[in-house]
């Protein structure tokens, strides 16, 4: 389902600087080897519980208008993931929601996102928003 | 209100609305611009980027004028990202790097290419079959990889095309 399309480096730089801008995040990686079409932003780990080892969102965006923006808390055990496309698949509508806590293909529900890109990462920050209110409720005490 | 959290949780939907106000004109149309992958009505770019219409035609026009998008059609005027204006000015800004630089860049994309052909055991992205791969992991993680490889790929041809136009140049590049 790939298909020829390219990345928007442009847009995405944009969005890495955003990101580095707000508060909750502490560094910004652009196209790290590891990841070559993606912008990964880390949070700073304070409004967290300790079994969350590390938070990220990552974008990726293209020229078609396709997208993907993952949310991942890197835990102990499992980790906690959600995520938001736009792409052609053949499971769902092309604006999709991987449900978390696993996020896989399966967890997939349809979805519908604004044009731009910019105001799909604020609908991305608004749930983050909530998780970061829901966070400590999922994290029974020891 | 949960005692246990810290009580400064940080509100990012209005933090990155605070930032989307403080953009200037420019830069409000500018990030429209480079997502008009259809071609796009003056109107729908200024709902876009919350400027005027007048506005949104004037940045648009002059935007047209530079190459970064085409007119596509007139009355009413269609405005489209322009694809060639985007890889052109990659490998302007590629030009103008330190030849060791691009040697280092091009060493480690080549590296990461060798990656994905083990990892799929194949020689392009081209001749995998996602979904024999998706067992091993998500069907929307080996799609990922895929497009990444893809996005190596063209990154190596750029930094190739860089290199040649320079020496084609035959001296050092001006520092653009």
């Amino acid at each position: 389902m790939g298909g020829e399309k390219t990345l928007n480096e442009t847009l995405l730089r944009i969005v890495a600087e955003r990101l580095g801008s707000l508060s909750i995040v502490d560094t910004v990686r652009v196209f790290p080897y590891e990841k070559p079409d993606a912008v990964v932003a880390e949070f700073v780990a304070d409004y967290y519980p300790e079994d969350v080892r590390r938070v990220e969102l990552e974008c990726r965006v293209y020229t078609n208008g396709d997208f993907s923006i993952t949310y991942r808390e890197v835990r102990s055990s499992t980790d906690w993931m959600a995520r938001w496309d736009r792409h052609a698949n053949p499971h769902n509508n092309r604006d999709h929601y991987h449900e978390p806590p696993r996020a896989r293909t399966d967890d997939a529900v349809d979805a519908s996102y604004p044009d731009d890109v910019l105001e799909v990462v604020s609908v991305v920050l608004s749930d983050v928003d909530d998780r970061l209110g829901d966070v400590w409720d999922d994290t029974p005490a020891e | 209100m949960d005692s246990e959290q810290p009580p400064d949780r940080p509100d990012l939907t209005k933090e990155w609305a605070a930032q989307s106000e403080n953009l200037s004109t420019r830069e409000r149309v500018y990030a429209v611009a480079i997502q008009l992958h259809v071609p796009t009505r003056v109107r729908t770019v200024a709902e876009r980027a919350d400027v005027s219409p007048e506005t949104a035609r004037e940045y648009l026009r002059w935007f047209a004028e530079i190459g970064l998008v085409t007119l596509e059609a007139e009355s009413p005027d269609l405005f489209r990202r322009n694809e060639a204006y985007f890889e052109w000015r990659r490998v302007q800004r590629l030009r103008a790097k330190p030849a060791e630089e691009l040697r280092r860049e091009l060493a480690s994309l080549t590296d990461r290419e060798r990656d994905y052909q083990e990892q799929f055991d194949a020689d392009a992205p081209d001749d995998v079959d996602a979904l024999e791969h998706a067992d091993y992991a998500d069907l929307e993680t080996v799609w990922e990889d895929l497009q990444e490889w893809r996005t190596v790929r063209r990154r190596i041809h750029e930094l190739e095309q860089a290199r040649q136009s320079r020496e084609s140049d035959g001296n050092a590049p001006a520092s653009a």
